[in-house]
């Protein structure tokens, strides 16, 4: 296994927080304020509200206005709204449901990485710095923020669930999280070398070897 | 326990070598406002915590802090390492240099070394928690004040980060210190 491949060069794009976002957001939250009123996996009682039901159009929350342009709705939920074609809400979701623009309260994974922070009402930027978007340029790279990524939203999604046990949506997300933070290490670490000490399906013992996360330069493209 | 895991939060590159930066940023790891007293602050006050809200909050706050202890030290690092003891002495890091070679020592950007004396433990709740929001927002303005003394965009994206976490991390504080008042601790 070679890890001195010698093309490591982070590129940093400046972005500049749109005029309008301070807009975007204050819609946003009246939108999350009428969500509140339903708990998506609750089993549904006797008091389980159907005009709520009834009143939600699926996909409006499902995507966030600012971002249709990059998600398609899913298929799955272009139906008729009646009580039987609702059956879907209490379904444990499958791997095609959109987990991440399921909760509007929330980044991606991705996007809260980069903001570091993941809850959208909470995000404050310092002056007009915005924040940084960060380009990798190797494959292994791109696997490694991958992992950092889905790392990230974990532990956001941790210290929130630490104080708010019973929300069950973040709790589904945080399961969601965890699943892919595993499957991106698995695929790291075969290529590239361990990044747990369990990492261990090798031929040889590759815990020691460099680059450790503090070196740079000497042709590492590690972070 | 604790298991280390071979990567940061946040990807730390720094390119250029800036040696008045690795002065300044010193303090974020061993200074008042720093991720090493923010670390040990909610590592020691988790033991008097009243429920389990507080226990793993404190913990893994706690435990998140010890990892920007190692980007903080990383950024330092990467700052000084191709560094010739003319240019830290012209930078003002000579006596840095003198007692820690090319170490990276726990201490503020005036060579002050790292005190426990930067927090305190009141096995009270409520006063700890005020303590600890206060601490996030002092990291917050220090970040800030950082974020202000340099132009180099590698150190700038960390130090953003950095400073959003501390965001984060007032506002759970915040949520459970409220949520104790409530409960009466």
């Amino acid at each position: 296994m070679d890890f001195s491949g010698k093309d490591f060069d982070l590129a940093y794009t400046f972005y500049e927080i749109p005029k309008n976002t301070i807009e975007l957001e204050v819609k946003k939250e009246s939108k999350i304020k009428k969500m509140d009123d339903f708990k998506m996996f609750e089993i549904p009682g006797y008091d389980f509200n159907i005009d709520v039901m009834n009143k939600m159009h699926y996909d409006e929350y499902l995507l966030d206005k600012d971002d249709m342009h990059k998600y398609k709705p899913n298929k799955k939920y272009e139906k008729k709204h009646d009580f039987n074609e609702h059956a879907y809400f209490f379904e444990i979701p499958g791997s095609d449901f959109n987990y991440e623009k399921m909760n509007s309260k929330l980044y991606d994974a991705k996007e809260g990485f980069l903001r570091g922070n993941m809850f959208k009402e909470e995000y404050e930027p310092y002056k007009n710095y915005g924040y940084y978007h960060i380009q990798p340029r190797t494959e292994r790279e791109k696997k490694l923020f991958k992992v950092l990524e889905f790392s990230f939203a974990i532990n956001d999604l941790n210290l929130y669930l630490d104080i708010h046990p019973e929300d069950m949506k973040a709790y589904e997300l945080f399961k969601h999280y965890v699943k892919e933070e595993k499957r991106a290490c698995a695929e790291y670490t075969s290529m590239y070398g361990p990044l747990k000490i369990t990492d261990s399906n090798y031929q040889t013992y590759e815990w020691l070897k460099n680059p450790w996360p503090w070196d740079n330069e000497r042709g590492v493209d590690y972070v | 326990m604790f298991k280390y895991v071979k990567h940061t939060n946040y990807p730390i590159n720094i390119r250029k070598k800036d040696l008045k930066m690795a002065k300044y940023l010193c303090t974020q790891f061993g200074g008042p406002n720093g991720e090493l007293g923010a670390a040990m602050r909610y590592f020691s006050q988790k033991f008097s915590m009243p429920d389990e809200r507080g226990k793993s909050l404190l913990n893994d706050i706690a435990t998140e802090e010890l990892g920007h202890c190692e980007m903080i030290a990383s950024m330092i690092h990467q700052l000084t390492e191709n560094a010739t003891v003319e240019e830290m002495e012209a930078h003002g890091l000579g006596s840095m240099f003198n007692e820690h070679g090319k170490g990276v020592y726990p201490s503020d950007s005036f060579g002050n070394p790292f005190t426990v004396t930067y927090f305190a433990v009141t096995g009270d709740p409520l006063a700890d928690l005020m303590e600890d929001m206060a601490a996030e927002q002092k990291a917050r303005a220090t970040y800030e004040h950082l974020i202000q003394l340099t132009n180099d965009d590698d150190i700038i994206a960390v130090l953003l980060f950095l400073r959003q976490r501390e965001v984060v991390h007032f506002n759970r504080f915040k949520e459970l210190y409220e949520y104790y008042k409530k409960k009466g601790y």
